[in-house]
């Protein structure tokens, strides 16, 4: 029995190490500039219908400026993740909100309707199509999101209404707060790919490599990529 | 030019102003072949271009300019080929028409409860008219209702054999024009005022009766529409329509009339939505009731008109419904079902003399049509239909296939 007590030790150690490695306390932070934005264009807006008149969202995750969504991506290591809990999407005021929904792939997005009318939401991305119907007032369902990537989801009672589920294979990922800031926490040592989304701005991309328990900032100008 | 001054006053708040443009646009693109009774106003194919074809139907290009926050300006450039015919590359291109059948100017109340719309707008009778995209609507065809033609002229009201049979009068050819319905889009005042419910009224003073295709500055006419539109629950929702006005046109011909803004139409309609999960129903009933000068035709082998300046009254009624479900299993497709009905009243005892027991053909149509969102920018559709006009048997002659495609954003 004692000859075995050397080997558990190292080997625990070594998947302390291991462990500690992918637990690491690595901070990365930063604030990304977007340039003012309008409203997304879509389907029919130009053109909308005069029997239900256009509504307009103040809610701030209407607004651009909230729907900048980072994520980095481990390029040296596997990380593992979970569904995302308490992933709603919901329709008000004829708007989705948010209008960008950052989730892990595998998870299932509640869709909700919060306006005094029906409802449709329905996603047309090769991969991810899906039709959930008319829905009355207050209903909720449960859309698992199977493919990773960018699913825009429309309403077909009302065309102008665009929303975005960014469906990512990582753990790590953040909105940026209301003066566009990120910071992200606990990364393990490592190499990241760094993702920025917007549905309106072309994606930033860039590498970034963190150890030792380090903070990296990094900012990002995006007002000249629109 | 003589209007170019208002421009002057309003350059100014437009430089003042927010000002922002959206637009969107469209394509169709169609494979076709009709019956060898096709007609634009039933199936919207040209009859001797009624053999298999694929070209382009009608291209859009529809504007929104956002001045300030209140004011909006609406615009839509249509590109549509001629009255169904075949249009070719090259010479045949002059077989499109380029129309502009919105253009206004809009204000909106701040909390969106009033609005007031000035110029061309979309006809606010029935439901119909508010589908006006392509991509709006389930069929491709247009319910009878909204294009089927009657046997009334705009130039000499109502006169023997007109409709299929065309009549030649002092070398104008007259065809029985005036739709059931089918204007679409009218030009006038129109005023929406959305109550603290959500019910909803649009009243529109316009320059013609709801059945006037053109002509819409013709000083002649007149017209006042009521839409009153309700929605009990979340799933139903109703529409009540009255629409008046007169649409006689000025010709040749109607000058041998002494009393030529005479002829009027008054619509009635009710329009109905019905829609939960996959399914939606949609219907209208419209009732029809045109009072018309008559016109009778002297001699047989050069007959000319000979003005009856006497009014009489005739009546119609329309009615469609279509059923439409999108199926879970095959997301962006759906299929669907219209049943289209037309029925006229007896005529005046004077007419009936010449004509059947109907003043004009009853028809039957069913179309069935199928759906697919290839892209969210790609819409493809398949429609058949098949029609029944005075009971007549059910033949090939009276059937339609057309496959679109229609791109947009």
């Amino acid at each position: 029995m004692h000859k075995f007590i050397p080997i558990i030790f190292f080997s625990s150690l070594f998947f302390s190490i291991l462990v500690s490695a992918q637990t690491g306390n690595n901070t990365f932070k930063g604030h990304i500039k977007i340039p003012v934005l309008k409203e997304p264009i879509t389907r029919g807006k130009g053109y909308n219908k005069d029997r239900t008149p256009i509504m307009h969202s103040d809610d701030p995750m209407a607004a651009p400026p909230r729907n900048v969504i980072v994520s980095v991506h481990p390029l040296s290591f596997d990380a593992a993740y979970e569904p995302t809990t308490d992933a709603f999407m919901t329709q008000k005021e004829q708007t989705f909100l948010p209008l960008v929904l950052p989730v892990t792939k595998g998870s299932t997005v509640y869709l909700l309707n919060e306006d005094q009318f029906f409802h449709n939401v329905f996603s047309l991305t090769p991969k991810a199509r899906f039709n959930i119907g008319r829905r009355p007032p207050g209903n909720s369902y449960p859309q698992k999101i199977k493919k990773s990537g960018v699913i825009r989801l429309g309403c077909d009672i009302h065309t102008h209404m665009a929303g975005f589920i960014l469906s990512l294979e990582t753990p790590y990922f953040q909105r940026v707060d209301v003066n566009g800031n990120f910071q992200l926490q606990q990364l393990p040592d490592g190499r990241y790919r760094v993702e920025i989304y917007h549905p309106q701005l072309k994606k930033v991309t860039a590498t970034i490599e963190l150890k030792g328990g380090q903070t990296l900032t990094k900012n990002f100008d995006l007002s000249t990529r629109a | 030019m003589k209007y170019s001054f208002l421009l002057f006053f309003l350059l100014p708040y437009l430089a003042l102003s927010q000002v922002q443009l959206e637009w969107n646009a469209n394509i169709d693109t169609e494979l076709s072949r009709g019956g060898s009774d096709s007609h634009y106003f039933y199936n919207e194919i040209f009859r001797p271009d009624s053999s298999w074809r694929v070209d382009v139907p009608e291209m859009n290009l529809l504007a929104k300019l956002h001045i300030g926050a209140q004011w909006t300006f609406n615009a839509r450039l249509q590109f549509i080929r001629e009255q169904g015919r075949r249009p070719g590359i090259g010479k045949d291109l002059d077989r499109y028409e380029l129309l502009i059948p919105l253009l206004n100017i809009e204000w909106e109340h701040p909390k969106e409860r009033y609005k007031v719309t000035l110029g061309r707008f979309i006809h606010p009778f029935g439901s119909f008219n508010q589908r006006q995209l392509s991509t709006q609507r389930t069929f491709i065809g247009l319910p009878l209702a909204y294009s089927y033609f009657v046997n009334i002229s705009n130039q000499v009201g109502f006169m023997e054999d007109m409709g299929e049979a065309f009549v030649r009068v002092n070398d104008l050819v007259l065809w029985g024009a005036p739709m059931l319905y089918g204007g679409g889009y009218t030009t006038g005042a129109k005023a929406k005022w959305v109550q603290k419910n959500g019910n909803s009224w649009d009243l529109a003073l316009t320059t013609g009766a709801a059945n006037l295709q053109e002509a819409f500055g013709n000083t002649l006419n007149w017209g006042a529409v009521v839409h009153y539109h309700t929605q009990p629950n979340y799933a139903w929702e109703l529409g009540y329509s009255i629409s008046i006005g007169s649409f006689m046109e000025t010709s040749d011909a109607v000058a041998a009339l002494t009393q030529p803004n005479r002829a009027t139409q008054t619509l009635v309609g009710v329009d109905f939505q019905w829609g939960s999960g996959f399914w939606e129903i949609r219907g209208e009933l419209i009732g029809a009731h045109y009072r018309v000068p008559y016109s009778t035709l002297q001699g047989d082998s050069t007959r000319t008109l000979q003005a009856v300046n006497e009014r009489h009254t005739f009546l119609s009624l329309s009615a469609y419904t279509d059923v439409k479900y999108e199926s879970p299993f095959l997301s962006g497709s759906f299929i669907a079902y219209r049943i289209d009905g037309l029925w006229f009243g007896s005529p005046p005892a004077e007419v009936a003399a010449f004509q059947n027991t109907y003043w004009d053909d009853r028809v039957l149509r069913h179309s069935l049509g199928i759906g697919y969102k290839i892209l969210p920018y790609l819409l493809a559709r398949l429609s058949v239909s098949t029609q029944s006009v005075d009971r007549r048997p059910w033949d090939r002659t009276q059937r339609t296939f057309r496959l679109m495609v229609t791109g947009h954003f």
